[in-house]
């Protein structure tokens, strides 16, 4: 959902939400300058460091979930979610006879990640 | 171990040479030699289906008494068939529908039904409260109460499956009807003669009650079908305290006749008209529509109690794919409202070819391509003048050379140069869009976009985009609010040590963003909702704009609100605090409330 806003921060924690956005662009708007993008809202128990160490991992991941279709309402199903919107790559790969890290090396990587943190937790 | 045969126990049958009766103490079993069968019958069984006594070793009995016996057993057990064929009725009246007399169903039915009407009697002594609370820090919302469950549906083009709301009280009641100069209704929108009826299309509200209120965590808005205590009938009061059955709300915004307001659609908006005024203005015209019934311009009080109704019906409403209701966001739920038309409000739109006495202009077709046919548009000497041809409707657009195009309006001819300007401002509402929500709420697209459609909620149309409206009532002197509840005293200038008029004790000085959280001021009358802080976002929290509520704009200050036709994604639940209520301007206009 698009967001518009008077700064440009790529995220921000309101009480126990996470908003995240990815690229924000500059509105002129009447009298001041506003920022607009797509704005991600999900629940966490995390602290703003360990987000602001993670922020890009976490939008890779929401971008793909929504772009999938599917939810995630809380950070700490995050990268279980993500694993399970990309497994049809998994599928789609072994069914054409495709090799995973040629044809989605961005997916491919970012799975790796995602089995990491679903094992040891955001860090 | 079965229990062996004995020859002994061979009974002969005389009358059946075919057929052996063998009896081995638990079963008669019966060989028939001509088929080479053997059936056998628990002794027990027969015993007590004969009715008989029989002693092996005693008895004697003739093939005759046995077969006797078994033509008995068969008559039993043909009995037995009648047996089980009646139960059989039995339990096809038992699982029968609920109008079968001595079915499960019926009497569970028979026997619910008094309890139900206790229970809506003791409904309608408790009533209903529907309610949505939004967390400060978060904006997130959620539902309350008997809310809880139930779904809001916006509507495109034409009506589909209702809001759940629609069929409660007071939702399902708002209905759009006409009116004469003396508030009279002659018709609602569902009678056949309600296109053709001449009168002020207004929005019925029945009387209900509602209480804003917050605490330290929450902001909590609630509606109630029966009066509570702490809640008001904001909106429904006389100025003597007294309540009305019901509110008029125009359906759309207010166009003159001359010193005449009206709620008119396929009209042109008024504009350019102040607030306060002694001569002319939107609360002063109100005022003088009749001399029987009162009218205003829509004040704070009727501005709360429409946007109550509206934050509760959509606050578990959760805008896909958001996994929560992230605030009050309006535009999401139910409409962008008519708020892109930045590009047709433009200084850019320049005649680049000169016509005379022809009802053409002709513009850069990059400068075209943001214009549709149906849109009104005004000709002047800048695009925020509609001196050289006012009020017409696009009706064709076309080539004129590689880099051109001709845009054709109706009406009579007029001459442009190239300084001449074609703009977009405000869009009257068709008639058309308004039968096809009726009461429900959505949009009709138009112009092939969302954000340049009108929007309706429950009949009352542009709550937000397409023209600011006025706020009677409500003024800001320095920082501080200043509020009046009766219409016959709100058009003033300056609203301190007036009668009528309150110092709120509330004057919030933030900074011009989107709104984030508000206060309440408790009046005998009613309660307004303040701006309190900013910092939220175009969708998240209030969703809209608070502008100029702080020390950069002292002095006199009126309310405007909603936004209009060129203010992008800020329109909403959108206040703007800066304008003095003797300024006029193009973008301002107001709505008849009666």
């Amino acid at each position: 959902m698009i967001n518009r806003k008077s700064n440009n921060t790529q995220f921000e924690l309101h009480g126990e939400y996470l908003h995240i956005y990815d690229t924000l662009t500059e509105i002129i708007n009447n009298e001041q300058t506003e920022y607009e993008g797509e704005l991600y809202v999900i629940q966490t128990d995390l602290t703003e460091s360990v987000i602001e160490s993670n922020y890009p991992t976490m939008l890779s991941f929401l971008q793909k979930i929504r772009e999938q279709g599917k939810l995630c309402s809380h950070t700490k199903d995050l990268a279980q979610a993500y694993l399970d919107a990309t497994d049809y790559i998994s599928n789609k790969c072994y069914e054409l006879g495709l090799v995973v890290a040629d044809r989605y090396p961005k997916e491919f990587a970012w799975r790796d990640v995602a089995r990491q943190i679903v094992r040891e937790g955001w860090k | 171990m079965p229990t062996p045969l004995y020859n002994t126990d061979v009974i002969p049958l005389t009358s059946r040479p075919t057929l052996t009766v063998m009896d081995d103490g638990d079963y008669f079993a019966i060989l028939d030699t001509s088929t080479g069968k053997i059936s056998k019958i628990l002794r027990t069984n027969a015993q007590k289906a004969l009715n008989i006594s029989y002693n092996n070793a005693t008895s004697g009995l003739t093939a005759t008494q046995v077969q006797a016996a078994l033509d008995e057993l068969v008559v039993n057990l043909g009995s037995s068939d009648s047996a089980i064929s009646a139960l059989g009725g039995r339990l096809d009246i038992l699982e029968g529908a609920d109008t079968v007399e001595g079915s499960v169903a019926k009497t569970v039915k028979d026997a619910v039904e008094p309890i139900d009407t206790r229970v809506t009697y003791l409904e309608s002594v408790r009533g209903h409260l529907y309610g949505v609370r939004m967390q400060k820090i978060s904006g997130i919302c959620s539902p309350m109460y008997d809310a809880i469950g139930m779904t809001f549906r916006p509507q495109v083009d034409t009506i589909g499956t209702p809001s759940d709301f629609s069929s409660v009280y007071p939702w399902r009641d708002i209905k759009t009807v006409k009116v004469d100069a003396d508030k009279n209704i002659l018709c609602t929108i569902d009678d056949a003669d309600f296109e053709s009826t001449v009168g002020d299309i207004m929005v019925k509200i029945p009387v209900f009650w509602h209480r804003y209120w917050t605490d330290a965590d929450y902001e909590y808005y609630e509606i109630s079908d029966t009066p509570r205590d702490g809640f008001f009938a904001g909106g429904f009061y006389n100025p003597d305290g007294t309540i009305r059955p019901y509110a008029l709300i125009g359906a759309v915004k207010t166009s003159n006749d001359g010193r005449v307001p009206h709620s008119w659609t396929d009209t042109p908006f008024t504009h350019s008209l102040p607030l306060y005024s002694t001569t002319a203005g939107f609360q002063l015209d109100a005022l003088n529509k009749s001399t029987v019934s009162k009218w205003s311009n829509i004040d704070h009080q009727a501005y709360e109690m429409v946007w109550h109704l509206i934050f509760v019906e959509i606050g578990g409403y959760k805008i896909s794919p958001n996994t929560n209701v992230l605030g009050f966001n309006v535009k999401g739920a139910i409409g962008q409202g008519i708020n892109g038309m930045s590009n047709s409000y433009s200084a850019s739109n320049v005649c680049t070819v000169a016509t005379e006495n022809a009802n053409t202009f002709i513009i850069a077709k990059s400068r075209s391509q943001y214009f549709k046919v149906g849109m009104l548009v005004q000709i002047g000497t800048a695009y925020t003048s509609q001196n050289i041809a006012a009020n017409r409707y696009i009706t064709d657009i076309s080539e004129y050379d590689s880099t051109n195009d001709v845009i054709t309006v109706d009406g009579a001819s007029f001459t442009t140069t190239l300084t001449s300007t074609i703009a977009t401002w405000a869009q009257p509402l068709p008639l058309a869009q308004l039968m096809a929500l009726k009461n429900e709420s959505g949009y009709v697209l138009q112009f092939g976009a969302n954000n340049l459609s009108h929007v309706c909620y429950r009949g009352i149309w542009d709550l937000w985009g397409n023209l600011y409206e006025w706020m009677s009532g409500l003024y800001r002197y320095d920082l501080q609010f200043y509020a009046c509840f009766d219409w016959t005293k709100m058009n003033v200038n300056d609203p301190r040590g007036v009668a009528g008029w309150v110092a709120t004790g509330i004057a919030p000085n933030i900074a011009n963003d989107y709104l984030k959280t508000r206060q309440v001021y408790k009046g005998a009358l009613g309660e307004i909702g303040l701006p309190a802080a900013t910092g939220a976002g175009s969708s998240t929290w209030y969703a809209a704009q608070a502008y100029h509520f702080n020390e950069g704009y002292m002095g006199l200050r009126a309310v405007r609100c909603g936004g209009c036709w060129s203010t992008g994604a800020t329109v909403g639940f959108l206040w703007y605090g800066s304008t003095s209520p003797t300024n006029a301007y193009v973008i301002f206009g107001g709505r008849l409330i009666g």
